[in-house]
């Protein structure tokens, strides 16, 4: 029973320590020793098997801090930190306190719970930035954030871009095979030497592990950052379960369920999106897949109407009462053609109605982003038009996603013009 | 005597350590046990504290350690490396000048007031 209890303890060890294979049976080895010969002694105190296990275990303590002792990073962190304080110092410094610091070589032992709770990299966080707070909370109200004249928008601070721009940078090599999760992301923090931070406490709640294990082996291609981090993200906990915002100068690990509490304004400026669209002609309105699809694929030409008419077919009852916004129906090049569009209806109420660019626009980007929206689902998001700009309310994750779709439109239509100015390379429909 | 409480022990472990060291090699338990008798019970030190120590210890090539299996179970020895001697010699000085320096700050605080219980 004692041996059981003990070889549990390990198994759980085993799960926090960040070793490889023989290092881990290494230690365990060394701690079971260490327990025999503890138990040896209690027994001879007088104590029985089970209380001698039980006491050596407690003096022993939590395995996970035990584990935190012991991974390597945890050791690089504080030597840095020590090194710090020391450089701090020798300013203030007479010389007996400089013989002081000089034996101050070793770093806490112990640590305490606090910092136990936190992932090793904030512990470099917190010597860069003294003043930040040492506990990172979550925003709860929207900040707005000013956009950009021209493209999509983002936000504020040089700090947003300046973190952008680096997770944009591709990454030397990646190779990891059974990596904890966190190491991974210690890895391409110090790539792009950028601090990343976990919202431990939101992702306990959720039941995500920083300690799974991700294999991601690229040798043909260098991904951005930000490419892999979404690719240990899924490795480590399926798609869509982790996300990260950026904060202040750093990156943030947290649960997308989380994050999504967690929204912004920001402002696109869709003008060049909207430009040269028409006004077509639609009836009634579709919960297909194949329409949004299509629609994705060749966006100039299929937008059209007026907002009158579209708030008639929602009044109407149409299928617009279903979560996702339907598409357009078939577009085409230059005018819409009504008459493509009776394949892809399922209309009850087959009146003409007339939808403005903007609304279309709308309806896509609502219609390619998750179930986040206030109008026709169970999110916080919201968006609405203004003199052909886009005011967004969302979750940064889905800011995210936005701005890839905008940049697929804009591309595509690009490319469309190009092919408009070939008449050659016209596809006939 | 009272034990020493963690904030003392903080800058101190490592050499301790090292001086227990030197009279010969010693597995961990053994480490922990010689901890607590040469300070005569003032030093008291969990394992997880003294094995990540041993391991850093040894990172920094101040001590080695080997495998023995003679007893019919695992166990981990470590002794001084050269380095470790010099290092241990190095700081016991550091140590000493810092305990005679702070010992005549103090010794006014010691003798004007009553010993502390």
């Amino acid at each position: 029973m004692s041996q059981q209890e003990f070889e549990l303890y390990l198994s759980l060890l085993g799960r926090f320590l960040r070793l490889n294979a023989a290092q881990r049976s290494e230690i365990a080895d060394e701690l079971r020793d260490h327990l025999e010969e503890r138990l040896d002694e209690l027994k001879s105190q007088g104590l029985s098997q089970d209380e001698a296990v039980r006491q050596a275990l407690h003096e022993f303590g939590d395995a996970s801090e035990l584990a935190t002792h012991f991974t390597q990073l945890a050791k690089l962190r504080r030597r840095r930190i020590l090194m710090r304080s020391m450089y701090a110092s020798v300013g203030a410094a007479t010389a007996v306190i400089l013989l002081m610091w000089g034996m101050m070589r070793t770093p806490e032992p112990l640590l305490n719970q606090d910092v136990v709770a936190q992932s090793e990299v904030t512990e470099v966080a917190q010597v860069k930035s003294p003043d930040a707070d040492a506990f990172p909370t979550v925003n709860e109200s929207a900040d707005v954030k000013a956009g950009q004249s021209d493209g999509p928008a983002t936000g504020t601070s040089d700090h947003q871009a300046e973190i952008e721009k680096k997770l944009a940078t591709k990454l030397d090599k990646v190779d990891f095979i059974d990596i904890p999760l966190r190491d991974t992301l210690v890895y391409i923090s110090e790539q792009i030497q950028v601090d990343i931070l976990f919202d431990e406490r939101s992702l306990k709640e959720s039941g995500v592990t920083l300690d799974e294990p991700v294999t991601l082996s690229l040798q043909h291609t260098q991904v951005s950052a930000a490419t892999a981090i979404e690719l240990v993200f899924e490795r480590a906990a399926g798609t869509g379960v982790l996300t990260y915002k950026i904060r202040d100068g750093f990156i943030y690990v947290q649960p997308t369920a989380t994050s999504r509490d967690d929204v912004s304004i920001e402002i696109y400026n869709v003008r060049d999106l909207l430009e040269g669209v028409e006004t077509t002609i639609r009836e009634g309105e579709t919960l297909s897949e194949d329409s949004v699809d299509a629609l994705l694929s060749r966006l100039p030409g299929a937008l059209a109407g007026s907002p009158l008419a579209a708030r008639d077919v929602r009044k109407a009852g149409g299928p617009m009462a279903g979560r996702r916004a339907g598409a357009m129906g078939r577009p085409g090049m230059g005018a819409g053609r009504p008459g493509a569009m009776a394949g892809v209806m399922a209309s009850s109420s087959s009146y003409p109605v007339e939808v403005s660019p903007v609304e279309s626009l709308i309806r896509v980007i609502i219609a390619a982003t998750d179930d986040t929206w206030a109008k026709n689902g169970s999110g916080n998001g919201t968006i609405e038009e203004f003199d052909g700009l886009l005011v967004i309310r969302q979750s940064e994750d889905q800011h995210r996603e936005i701005k890839k779709l905008l940049d697929m439109l804009r591309e595509t239509k690009r490319g469309i013009a190009t092919e408009q100015r070939e008449p050659e390379a016209l596809p006939s429909y | 005597m009272e034990k020493l409480g963690s904030e003392l022990m903080r800058g101190s472990l490592d050499l301790m350590v090292l001086s227990v060291l030197a009279a010969g090699p010693k597995y961990g338990y053994l480490i922990g046990q010689s901890l607590h008798e040469a300070s005569r019970g003032m030093v008291d030190v969990q394992a997880g504290t003294m094995y990540p120590l041993l391991h850093r210890l040894e990172d920094d090539k101040l001590i080695r350690s080997r495998w023995d299996e003679s007893t019919g179970r695992r166990r981990k020895w470590y002794e001084l490396t050269p380095a470790g001697h010099k290092r241990l010699k190095q700081q016991a000085n550091q140590w000493y000048q810092y305990a005679q320096c702070l010992t005549k700050m103090l010794q006014p605080v010691l003798s004007a007031s009553p010993e502390p219980a």
